[in-house]
């Protein structure tokens, strides 16, 4: 089960989804938003295919995930795991993203940001879901503690 | 490689991510305060205490970042190469001393400490958006 004290950066915070090929050149793309399966300790980050065409590429040939994530307080985990597949995006997924889309575009509004640069970066809908198992879990917030590993 | 149009997402007004890769094939992606201009061939990234990455880089020299321009929001990623490190010098200083205005202004001073400014070759850089 994932832990509970990663769930609050994990929901409402900005991640990263990173890959490596098989000849270990690594990448990495920007959800847009994601869906949790706290008891099976699953990840399907929401993304669009043709921005994140390496990445998928990677994910299917060496499988490994890194994704970090984090609040604007400084807060981050980086959760690592295995890649399962790409998940169809239903009704419920795409509320999801929408409604982290939503806060990303207020939160970024409020900082005096042109509204049509924020829509470029949050107004495009995803149209794929790339699910993966999370088996180990960093926290990488700055201080003493970052790096270490959370046992869950 | 680098240009004028480039410039204003070197400035760290957004902070840049990095995903590296060890030797095994494990990713680890984080989030870093700049990446600084060098010269149009070579870009620095500050060693703080992203340790994974640091790690990475000296089992397999490969990194990919991406860079914000903050008035557009418009994205730059870069194929990256370990080149070397400098632990002193005009790079180093600059860098040092930006980097305690970062960690002053987010309420982090006293945490973010320079160890040494990492110099990458600069392999390629694409408009993502």
């Amino acid at each position: 089960m994932l832990p509970e004290i990663t769930l609050k950066a994990l929901v409402e915070g900005v991640g990263h989804l990173g890959s490596a090929s098989s000849d270990k050149k690594p990448s990495h793309t920007d959800p847009l938003g994601i869906s949790v399966d706290v008891e099976n300790d699953l990840v399907t980050c929401f993304v669009i295919r043709s921005a994140a065409e390496k990445v998928i590429t990677d994910l299917n040939d060496s499988g490994r995930v890194s994704y970090f994530f984090g609040l604007m307080t400084h807060e981050a985990w980086n959760f690592k795991g295995q890649f399962l597949g790409e998940v169809e995006l239903n009704e419920e997924d795409l509320s999801k993203s929408k409604k982290f889309r939503t806060s990303m575009l207020e939160m970024m509004g409020s900082m005096g940001l042109p509204e049509d640069a924020i829509k470029s970066m949050f107004g495009r809908v995803p149209d794929v879901g790339l699910q993966f198992k999370v088996d180990h879990i960093f926290k990488q917030t700055p201080g003493p503690e970052a790096g270490q590993e959370l046992e869950f | 490689m680098i240009t004028d149009q480039h410039f204003s997402a070197l400035q760290g007004m957004f902070p840049s991510w990095i995903t590296t890769c060890s030797a095994a094939g494990e990713p680890n992606t984080s989030v870093i305060s700049q990446i600084w201009y060098v010269d149009e061939n070579h870009v620095a990234l500050s060693n703080q205490f992203f340790n994974k990455t640091k790690r990475n880089i000296a089992e397999n020299p490969f990194a990919y970042a991406s860079i914000i321009n903050p008035s557009t929001l418009g994205m730059f990623n870069l194929e990256l190469e370990f080149h070397h490190t400098e632990a002193e010098g005009d790079l180093f200083d600059e860098m040092e001393m930006k980097l305690e205005a970062i960690a002053s202004m987010s309420g982090m001073s006293g945490i973010f400490r320079l160890l040494g400014a990492d110099v990458y070759k600069l392999t390629s850089i694409k408009t993502f958006r």
